[in-house]
Order: structure tokens, then C-alpha cells, then sequence
């Protein structure tokens, strides 16, 4: 008897102290009020369940067992709301929660009636068990059950396709309402005069609401360590004052009361300590965010003037508007050229901004490197010529296999690389080979003879906005995006992307390995790399 | 003739994809809300819809969703060609029926007219 009141009371306390907490952290958030609203329907059933256990005689016994299950009553659709609310999903289901909260309202009216609770008898060691009416089967059925069944159901469907953070949460509210409902179950068969199962689920009840509480302050791993050491803090302060005033002599008096002194000065300070650690990461991943949200905007707004500078520029290339001028063509080649380059920066600002944000999508389908070689080639020619440079390509073997890989992400990869060994090859050329070699890999090597990379760069020039020494002073114009982003998409192929060179003006060679092996991993590495 | 019915509220690129259609020999129409764009569809039975996914009002994947409910124009195959390039819209766009969704800048209006090509039978 004893075990069960002070569970109660713990599970009541604990519920209360949890739920006011987290109503505080933002009591204007839908969230954390239903959240609140729930907790204190739990707070009511357990306090209630303390005082029905303390009962003296019937009469008490069958008012305070009423009084539980009122509380009870009250949980489902307070649950109900706080889950479909956490899901966001609260505004589409507005009926079906009305719905629920008027079945509650009915059943609650009922609550203090012999329909619900028709009286109290003794059961195993209990002297008034509560005794279930017809509408408390009816209770069982449609609130209970279904409310909370229909809670569980949706939560298992949001499970899929949400990120790793909002799927441990869900995990957690999973957990949780295990625990809570299949403990609270427990109580059930008694009442319909079954004693196969005592009544012990009551003790698991208070880690829900736990779990609940750490899915509400949406699973921040930081928020959590911070909340039980602050906890813990709070456990040991208590503690330390009781030993304090249990202490028999003065002298053990003022050693505990000067170790309280200095536990409280320790919590303060490591308290303190921890809220400004937070608060300096939360900073840093708002100025990252608003990082990649402005190179996102800014994105997207300049890609339709591009669109029209390139698409119109083009079609007077192609004389769609009559025969051009010799002097006016070149005019309106380099604006041609000049737009295509900004659209290619623009797309490396949005791939960059997407790896940040881990939302590149993967397309595979088989793909033959030869031809994507061949196509990256052909679109540097030009400007490799106008330059005096050569560009070789050779091939080692006749037949190269069809590879599984994202057709966009792998040419704009080889692009940037080729490209790049065009821009900063003054003199000379570029020799790009493709061979298969023995460890079931294609390799493709992009040798140039140009400005070289130092070897204090060579370790930092495939970071985001990273360039080396002697590519700043050729051309001025480079972003040091360009190795970035093919190094994390040939990465999502399970590829390498390595890079050699001698030191300035010796040239560089860069060689890009991808497997041939057809991987059913493929997308799940590229989950990985995300991380 | 072949017709090809272009939902763009940008003018200037409305202005270089008719013009460049239209020389190539094709009946170009044209909308630019999702309203419009449905009532020419249902009367002008296009052989192929190029549609922009950001459009006031109503987004191009309202029109996809709506068009199904016109007999038609539900079976008219459709090229999504739009700068806005995000994945939910590109799946649900695909979900919803689109043949192919390419990125505005990345193709000259050339290049757009030799996807449409695949598409129209």
C-alpha cells in the first residue's frame, strides 16, 4: 500500500513541477499549454489516487476514486491535442478534436455518477476498489483506447520522412506513452473484477511524462544535459540541507552548513556557466542558419534576370532575331559567357547552402563517365582555345562500365575540376585520363601544367570558401566553392577526390576514384556524409 | 500545329519562350495565374503545358492538382520550368503527373524546346 501512495505522489508531484515547467518556457506555444493541461490531469488522478489509497471508510474511498478517474477522464484528449499539436498537424484534425474534447466533457459529467464508478469493494490487498459502470467501459473503448490509439497511429506515421532530430523526438513521445498508458492500463482489470495483473504499471507512469517533457523542449541534446544537471544541482542542494539540519553536534553542523555554503556558490557558478554555453550556441546556429537562408534567397532571385540574360542572349546567337554583326556577336557572346559563369556561381552558392542545410537530393541512374567526360570537355573547349591551351583526353581501355551515380551532380563536379584546370593554366594545357583499375574503381586524373598549389593549401582548398595562394593571384573572381562541393557530392558516390601538386607553377593533378560496383548503399551513405 | 499552352507570370521570360515557340512552329497560349491557365487548357486542348511553380495566388502545383478534375486536360503532359528548385515541390510535382522539371536557368530556351519535344507525341 505504501509503495502505491508514494508513487502516486511522486508520479503527481513530478507531473506538476514537469508540466508548469515546460508551460513556462513558452506559455503562448500550443504545445507546451496542452502539454501543461495534460500534466495537470495527471497531477489530479495521482494526488487523488494518494488520498483514495489513504481512505478510512467508504465513503471517502468512493468520492476520491471518483475524483481519479475524473482526472483520468481528462488525460486522453489532453494527450490527444498535445501530440497532434506537436505534429503540426493540430489545424486539420480541428473536428476530430472537438469531437474528443465533447466525448470528454459527456464522460466527465458522469464522472461523480454509479454509470461510471459503481462502487468501491475490496480487491488483493486494497480495502476499496474502485467497481467500473457502463460508461466507464464505454470510457475505456472510445477515450481511453481510441483517442490515445489514434494519437500512437499518427505519430508512427510521422515517423517516416521526418529528419533525425524529429524522429528521436517522436521516439521519445513513443516510449513515453508506453510507459504512461500501458502503466495506467494496469489499473483497469481490477476494476472489472480480473486480479491476473496487480496494479504495478503505476510506478512506470512518472518516466513518462519525463520522456514527454524532453520531446517537448524539442530533443536538444545540449537542453537536456543542461535540465538534468540542474536537476542533480537542485537533488544534492536538498540533500546537503537535510543532513544539515539532522546533524547532532554544532561542530557537524557548521562543516555540512559550510559545504551547503560552497555547493550553492559551485551550482551558481556551473549553472551560469552552462545557460551562457548554451546561449553562445544557440548565436552560432542562428548566424549559420541565417547564413544559408539569405544565400538561399539571394539565390533564387538572381537566377530569373539570369535566366532571361542567357535565354535571350542565346537565341541572338542562333540569329533567331536576324543576322548580327561580327563586332556585336562578340558583344553578345560575352554577356552569353558572362551569364552562364553567374548561373554556375548561383548554383554553387545553392549547393552549398543545401550541404549546410543536408537537404541535396539524390537521383541515381547509370551513367557513362566517357560521355560525361567527353560533354565537360567539349564546354571548356572553347574558352581553353581562345587561351592557346591544349586539352588531351585519353582513355586506358575500351570499354568503361555504366556506373550508378546522380548525372547533374557528377558533371557539375568534373566541371568544376576541369574547369578550374583550365582558369588557372596560364601556359601549357590540361591532360584528363580515364582508366579502370584493379581495385574495382574507375579513375579519372586531371593533370595540368598551372599555377601549382603550395603545400600549406593543399590541405584547406576542398573547405567552403577556401582558395589557394596562387589561384587568388591569377584570378581574382574564383569563389573557392568549386572543389567544396565537388569533393561532398563525389563523397555521396562513395567516391575520392585527391589532390597532388609539386608547389607554385609546378602544376596539379587531381583524381577523382569512383566505385563501379553497383551499391544499394548509395543513398544511405550519402545520409551519412549529410551529417 | 502543334499547341503549347505557357504558364509564366514573369513577363519578360513569357515574351522570350513565345517568341522563340512560336518560331519554331508551335501555337504558343499563355497564363499567368493558375486560374487563367485552366481556363484556356479546358478550351484550347494543348498537346503539352510548360508551368512555373511559383505564380501569384495559386502555385503551379495547385495547377497540377486541379487540372486532374478536367477531363481534357488531365492526360496533357506536363514540363514543370521554374527557378524555384526545392525537393518536396520536385516530388510532389512528380507525384502529381509532371514528365519533367527543369530549372530555368540552367536551360536556354533551345535546350527547353528539345525536352518539350520528348513529351509531345
Amino acid at each position: 500500500m505504501d509503495f502505491y501512495i508514494l508513487f502516486s505522489f511522486v508520479n503527481g508531484l513530478v507531473a506538476i513541477i514537469f508540466g508548469s515547467f515546460i508551460f513556462t518556457k513558452n506559455y503562448k506555444n500550443r504545445i507546451n499549454i496542452t502539454f501543461f493541461l495534460m500534466s495537470l490531469a495527471v497531477a489530479i488522478w495521482s494526488f487523488s489516487y494518494c488520498v483514495w489509497l489513504s481512505a478510512t471508510n467508504e465513503a471517502q474511498a468512493l468520492f476520491w476514486s471518483r475524483m481519479l478517474n475524473f482526472g483520468a477522464t481528462l488525460i486522453p484528449i489532453f494527450y490527444l491535442h498535445w501530440i497532434l499539436s506537436l505534429l503540426n498537424i493540430n489545424k486539420e484534425k480541428k473536428y476530430l478534436i472537438l469531437g474528443g474534447y465533447f466525448l470528454t466533457f459527456i464522460f466527465a459529467i458522469f464522472s461523480f455518477s454509479p454509470l461510471y464508478i459503481t462502487s468501491v469493494v475490496p480487491v488483493l490487498s486494497f480495502p476499496y476498489w474502485p467497481q467500473a459502470g457502463i460508461l466507464y467501459v464505454l470510457f475505456l473503448i472510445f477515450d481511453y483506447f481510441g483517442l490515445t490509439g489514434y494519437a500512437i497511429y499518427q505519430l508512427l506515421k510521422a515517423r517516416r520522412g521526418n529528419d533525425i532530430e524529429r524522429t528521436h523526438q517522436i521516439n521519445y513521445v513513443i516510449v513515453g506513452s508506453i510507459f504512461g498508458f500501458a502503466g495506467g492500463a494496469s489499473n483497469f482489470p481490477l476494476m472489472f473484477g480480473i486480479s491476473i495483473i496487480p496494479p504495478i504499471g503505476q510506478s512506470l507512469v512518472v518516466f513518462y511524462i519525463v520522456m514527454f517533457g524532453f520531446a517537448t523542449l524539442k530533443y536538444h541534446l545540449f537542453e537536456i544535459k543542461t535540465i538534468l544537471t540542474e536537476m542533480l544541482i537542485g537533488v544534492m542542494g536538498i540533500i546537503i540541507t537535510i543532513l544539515f539540519f539532522l546533524m547532532p553536534t554544532l561542530s557537524l553542523k557548521l562543516l555540512t552548513g559550510t559545504i551547503l555554503f560552497l555547493f550553492i556558490i559551485f551550482g551558481y557558478y556551473l549553472i551560469k556557466a552552462i545557460h551562457e554555453e548554451l546561449a553562445r550556441k544557440e548565436e552560432a546556429e542562428r548566424i549559420s542558419k541565417l547564413k544559408t537562408e539569405f544565400i538561399s534567397i539571394v539565390s533564387h532571385q538572381l537566377r530569373t534576370p539570369l535566366t532571361a540574360i542567357r535565354g535571350y542572349t542565346s537565341m541572338l546567337k542562333d540569329n533567331d532575331y536576324g543576322e548580327i554583326p561580327d563586332e556585336a556577336m562578340k558583344a553578345i557572346n560575352y554577356i552569353h559567357e558572362s551569364s552562364v559563369g553567374m548561373i554556375k556561381l548561383v548554383n554553387s552558392l545553392l549547393s552549398v547552402s543545401r550541404l549546410e542545410k543536408g537537404q541535396i537530393e539524390f537521383r541515381p541512374e547509370n551513367i557513362s563517365v566517357d560521355d560525361l567526360l567527353q560533354e565537360c570537355i567539349k564546354d571548356v573547349e572553347l574558352v581553353a582555345k581562345d587561351k592557346g591551351l591544349y586539352i588531351k583526353y585519353k582513355k586506358k581501355g575500351r570499354k568503361f562500365p555504366l556506373i550508378p551515380s546522380d548525372r547533374d551532380k557528377l558533371k557539375q563536379s568534373f566541371s568544376n575540376i576541369i574547369n578550374n584546370a583550365v582558369l588557372y593554366t596560364p601556359k601549357g594545357g590540361v591532360t584528363i585520363t580515364l582508366e579502370k583499375n584493379d581495385l574495382g574503381f574507375l579513375s579519372i586524373q586531371i593533370k595540368d601544367t598551372g599555377v601549382g598549389i603550395e603545400k600549406q593549401d593543399l590541405i584547406k582548398i576542398f573547405k567552403s570558401f577556401s582558395r589557394g595562394k596562387g589561384a587568388s593571384e591569377l584570378y581574382t573572381q574564383g569563389t573557392g566553392l568549386g572543389l567544396y562541393v565537388a569533393k561532398n557530392f563525389i563523397e555521396m558516390h562513395q567516391g575520392k577526390l585527391l589532390v597532388e601538386s609539386d608547389g607554385k607553377n609546378k602544376g596539379s593533378t587531381f583524381t577523382i576514384e569512383l566505385p563501379i560496383k553497383k551499391n544499394n548503399n548509395l543513398h544511405r551513405s550519402f545520409v551519412l556524409t549529410e551529417k | 500545329m502543334k499547341k503549347v499552352l505557357i504558364i509564366e507570370d514573369e513577363k519578360i521570360l513569357l515574351e522570350m519562350y513565345t517568341f522563340k515557340f512560336s518560331k519554331e512552329g508551335y501555337e504558343v497560349f499563355s497564363a499567368t495565374d493558375v486560374e487563367n491557365a485552366l481556363k484556356i487548357a479546358e478550351k484550347e486542348k494543348p498537346d503539352l503545358i510548360i508551368l512555373d511553380i511559383l505564380l501569384p495566388k495559386e502555385s503551379g502545383i495547385a495547377f497540377l492538382e486541379k487540372r486532374k478534375e478536367i477531363e481534357t486536360v488531365k492526360d496533357v503532359p506536363v514540363i514543370v520550368l521554374s527557378n524555384f528548385d526545392d525537393k518536396e515541390t520536385r516530388e510532389k510535382a512528380f507525384g502529381l503527373g509532371a514528365k519533367d522539371y527543369l530549372i530555368k536557368s540552367n536551360f536556354n530556351p533551345k535546350e527547353v524546346l528539345a525536352r518539350m519535344k520528348l513529351q509531345i507525341k
